[in-house]
């Protein structure tokens, strides 16, 4: 069955009881109780009248007992809680439906909790007082949930700024050790070195080349010397030639007018003519062979001087320039390198700051987790407070002693761990605040 | 200098995860607990440990019986015993100082706080 269907059949169960034990019991009852009357006195057949109205008591409260019995039986064991559930779902229907059935007769409390107090109000009440325990547990359970949620909300935020801090000091160890601040003063100081040899290499033979230049060039005059020297023989060669070649023509002359006797040595001054001839024409030669010589001499050193070094020398202005530009670089590279890391390290300081930070902030949990813990206890002793009025309201043969909601209250102030959580619990009573809670720290 | 070692004690593993990251990153070696009674054992059992951070408020045994409980042993008569906790009344603060506790700690602590005052009553770290 139902939850729904056996509240509508408990429904109607309690109408019946609520009809028998009002309006049946008022009316059929009395005319019942008439007859009965006249049973009992006939069979009695004393002369003690029980009365009418006596009978009708006994009758209603006996149909009020049976119907009460009926109602438990289909409450179950938990009758205790059934019933003022019922008697809600009933009363508050039957008051607006029909006011005369509030005005059935008051019963005297019967004592025991759960059961249905004369006073159909105090009932009432009863049944939202006993309803408050569940709200109380409600509020307990959904409290302990936040608790736990935030308990590992919070675990899960640790772990992970955990993880986020152990990535950057990795991180950062990684960078320090592959760009630690002396490697590379080392990495720039051999390299420096390095190139400035180079440079110096490069200077020297530059110099070198220079000097080769300027030795090629006194070479160049001392060939230019000596091949005029060389120049200045031949000439005398051929000032010779010509003499030579003048006295054999006068020699010549001087045979023929010599007549016969001068005709062998007319003979030996034309030879020494071919002779100058020849002598002649050799150092012509040699003038032409000395200045091609010359020339050729000349041209290869202009080439080498004037051609070669400039080259060269180009070529190695470009090399030193290529390795200044390279130094350069490496030294602004290895700068932007060490610029890198500074900012690296600044960053990761700005990350692991408010890492730490957050890693103290998490504690709010811790707070909050007692500040609900509190409220819990608090609602449990509420809960308590409650039953024990609804005691009170049911029990209608004395006054039960309960501890009073202001003791209770006090007890839940002398619970508190926080000076704000008092602070609160005196501005909720219309007091003041009065803590300052004391320094947050303090060495003793 | 080999790392020193504190004990941190709380019924929170919130509030052990917080102290934990706030100190593992300072250096310190940390050991940890759950309760009053778990603590007192842990420093019966442990060879060495140079400081002690507890919680006030912990199942059945609290701070400051802990407190109490660890200076009667040889190695905590006097090590650091520092109070975490939310309370901040004088009259257990002076309970606590009676105990043999070394200070007072309102949770929340900042994390700069904390590593201040360890290393105050924590010389040389």
């Amino acid at each position: 069955m139902s939850m729904i269907a056996s509240h509508r059949l408990q429904r109607l169960r309690y109408l019946w009881f609520a009809t028998a034990t009002t309006v049946g019991c008022g009316i059929t009852t009395a005319a019942l109780g008439s007859v009965v009357e006249r049973v009992l006195t006939g069979y009695a057949g004393t002369g003690v009248g029980l009365g009418p109205g006596l009978v009708t008591v006994i009758l209603l409260v006996s149909a009020f007992a049976l119907g009460r019995s009926w109602l438990m039986g289909a409450a179950g064991s938990d009758g205790k809680s059934v019933l003022p559930a019922i008697g809600l779902a009933v009363i508050a229907p039957a008051a607006g439906e029909d006011e005369s059935r509030n005005e059935r007769p008051c019963e005297e409390g019967t004592g025991a909790c759960g059961t249905p107090p004369c006073d159909q109000r105090a009932a009432l009440v009863v049944t939202e007082l006993q309803a408050y325990h569940f709200f109380t547990n409600l509020l307990r359970s959904q409290t302990q949930d936040i608790i736990e949620t935030t308990e590992a909300a919070a675990t899960s935020i640790v772990t992970a700024l955990q993880q986020v801090d152990r990535a950057i000091s990795d991180m950062m160890g990684f960078l320090e050790q592959s760009s630690a601040n002396d490697r590379v003063a080392e990495i720039v100081d051999r390299t420096e070195q390095e190139m400035h040899l180079n440079r110096k290499m490069l200077q020297e033979f530059m110099d070198q080349r220079a000097r080769d230049a300027t030795d090629a060039v006194v070479r160049q005059e001392e060939i230019r010397e000596a091949t005029d020297h060389l120049v200045g023989m031949v000439r005398h060669v051929r000032e010779i030639a010509s003499a030579t070649n003048m006295l054999a023509l006068n020699a010549t002359i001087e045979a023929a007018r010599a007549g016969d006797a001068g005709r062998g040595f007319l003979v030996v001054a034309s030879e020494v003519k071919a002779l100058s001839r020849q002598s002649d024409q050799t150092a012509r030669d040699l003038h032409s062979g000395i200045e091609r010589l010359q020339a050729t001499i000349a041209n290869s050193l202009e080439t080498i001087i004037h051609q070669h070094v400039d080259e060269e020398s180009k070529s190695l202005t470009l090399v030193t320039k290529t390795i200044t530009d390279l130094t350069d670089n490496l030294e602004k590279l290895i700068s932007h390198q060490r610029d890198v890391l500074t900012k690296v390290q600044h960053e990761s300081e700005a990350i692991a700051r408010p890492i730490m930070e957050l890693m103290g902030s998490i504690q709010f949990q811790d707070i909050t987790r007692q500040q609900l813990q509190h409220l819990s206890t608090a609602s449990m002793l509420v809960d308590d407070h409650v039953e024990a009025m609804c005691r009170v309201l049911e029990d209608t043969s004395s006054v039960p002693e309960i501890i009073p909601l202001q003791t209770l209250m006090e007890d839940v102030f002398n619970r508190y761990v926080m000076a704000s959580q008092r602070d609160s619990h005196r501005e909720a009573g219309g007091q003041t605040a009065m803590e300052d809670g004391g320094p947050k720290i303090e060495l003793f | 200098m080999s790392a020193k070692t504190i004990m941190l004690v709380d019924d929170s593993p919130t509030m052990l995860m917080s102290l934990e990251g706030i100190l593992s990153k300072a250096g310190y070696g940390l050991m940890k607990a759950t309760s009053g009674e778990a603590a007192l054992e842990t420093a019966k059992g442990a060879k060495k440990i140079d400081m002690v951070i507890t919680d006030l408020y912990m199942g059945k045994m609290n701070g400051i019986q802990l407190i109490k409980a660890l200076r009667q042993l040889q190695n905590f008569r006097f090590a650091p015993i520092l109070m975490l906790t939310t309370e901040s009344q004088q009259d257990k603060r002076a309970e606590a100082k009676a105990s043999g506790a070394t200070g007072w700690l309102v949770k929340p602590v900042q994390p700069t706080d904390l590593l201040q005052v360890v290393r105050q009553v924590l010389p040389g770290t």
